[in-house]
């Protein structure tokens, strides 16, 4: 399951969501507002996205999650509107009997969220200016390490 | 009343499009053959713009670049070493709607006591510089702005005294510059030019140059690509093609995607989420 929402994301009710006794792995990644970026100090970010094809997108890569690891379980949520520092901007959750599958599908998910979902984030900085992000030039297809 | 030459830019292999523009063939004609069609009528000195050092024969003369790469500017300033007191029509190969009566108009109202007429192409409302008639006078502007090394055609079209003039549709300075170009002008060719009533989204960076979320329109443009570089020239993006997804009532489309009345189209520049 997929979905975006304006509000806070409820860690606790996500992880009872996917508790499972088939499951012995759970692998959680929350990507989080920092306060820094090339160098600048960030105030909050604000995020946009196209309402339709945002969630659409989103379904589509569960859906390819799924079909790739069967034995996963999925799921992810992207915030949108306005974040301060520290915040949770997107969790992706993937429980799975063993470790492997779980952390695999997890770095797909996360990897395909970020290069396909079309979501988009204004940064405000502390010296006042306000700038919309640009995708790290590595971001892609292909997985890498930040 | 000074000679009228023309001197038709063959450009070379051009890297968005990756192959020679003069050798495109749009409706089974080549876009060289077509300029030449139209120029005939106008000019019987005629002239092909070619690289430095180039002797290989063609069909009409030649007129070589001064030295290696000069750009554009560079064959303007070969005609003018040739013939210092001619009127010069500079004009790209790659201008697949410009019409013989578009060039007419350029001759009528031509005005010598100007450096150049010119169209202001009516999408940004900047002047042309690759369809142009310049003065002599232009010519001593043109070696002094080479000499600072200043390649760039606009920029030196920008500074003169000009009398700008509009030409016969909003499409007629459209270029070729993408292979995804070259689509758009084949299906107006085959379809014909037909107005439609879109609805455009912009988002992000593209909604903030834009000054705006979405926009109702009316468009010519037969495919989204032909759509995107009018938008893009009217809210001078900064971004372009190859950094932007289009949608078409929310599904992902190709630029080659044709385009129908009443749909709505999304502008969206590289996501950026997580």
């Amino acid at each position: 399951m997929f979905s975006i929402q304006a509000t806070p994301i409820d860690l606790a009710a996500l992880r009872q969501n996917m508790a499972d006794p088939s499951c012995g792995a759970l692998v959680i990644f929350e990507g989080l507002v920092r306060n820094h970026h090339e160098g600048q100090e960030v105030e909050k970010l604000h995020y946009t996205h196209h309402p339709v094809l945002a969630q659409k997108e989103g379904e589509r890569i569960i859906a390819e999650i799924l079909t790739k690891y069967p034995m996963v379980k999925a799921r992810a949520i992207h915030r949108v509107g306005t974040l301060q520092i520290g915040e949770c901007a997107v969790i992706t959750l993937t429980s799975s009997a063993h470790r492997e599958a779980a952390f695999e599908a997890n770095r797909l998910l996360i990897d395909s969220i970020k290069a396909h979902v079309p979501i988009w984030k204004q940064e405000s900085y502390t010296n006042g200016k306000v700038e919309w992000t640009s995708p790290c030039p590595n971001c892609g297809p292909v997985p890498h390490t930040h | 009343m000074k000679t009228l030459k023309a001197l038709i830019l063959t450009g070379g292999k051009s890297s968005r499009m990756g192959q020679d523009k003069a050798s495109l063939e749009i409706g089974g004609i080549t876009q060289l053959d077509r300029i030449l069609s139209i120029i005939q009528p106008l000019t019987e000195h005629l002239f092909l713009s070619v690289g430095h050092g180039d002797i290989h024969p063609r069909d009409h003369p030649t007129l070589p670049d001064l030295e290696p790469r000069p750009g554009p500017l560079g064959g303007l300033q070969a005609a003018f070493h040739h013939d210092p007191q001619a009127l010069w029509l500079l004009i790209a190969c790659d201008l697949p709607l410009i019409k013989h009566s578009d060039l007419q108009n350029l001759i009528e109202h031509h005005d010598q006591n100007t450096d150049a007429t010119c169209f202001l192409n009516p999408l940004d409302q900047h002047p042309e510089p690759l369809c142009a008639i310049y003065s002599p006078t232009a010519s001593q502007k043109l070696d002094e702005l080479i000499e600072k090394n200043q390649r760039c055609a606009r920029r030196f079209l920008a500074s003169l005294n000009r009398t700008d003039l509009k030409p016969s549709s909003s499409k007629s300075l459209l270029n070729l510059n993408r292979p995804e170009h070259l689509n758009e002008l084949e299906h107006l060719h085959q379809h014909g030019v037909i107005e439609k009533e879109l609805t455009v989204e912009y988002f992000a960076k593209l909604s903030q140059e834009a000054d705006t979320d979405s926009e109702n329109i009316r468009s010519s443009a037969a495919t989204l690509a032909g759509l995107w570089e009018e938008l893009r020239l009217k809210h001078h993006f900064s971004l372009d093609l190859p950094h932007i997804k289009p949608a078409i009532n929310n599904e992902f489309a190709d630029w080659t995607t044709p385009l129908s009345n009443h749909q709505t189209i999304a502008f969206m520049p590289p996501f950026a989420g997580g």
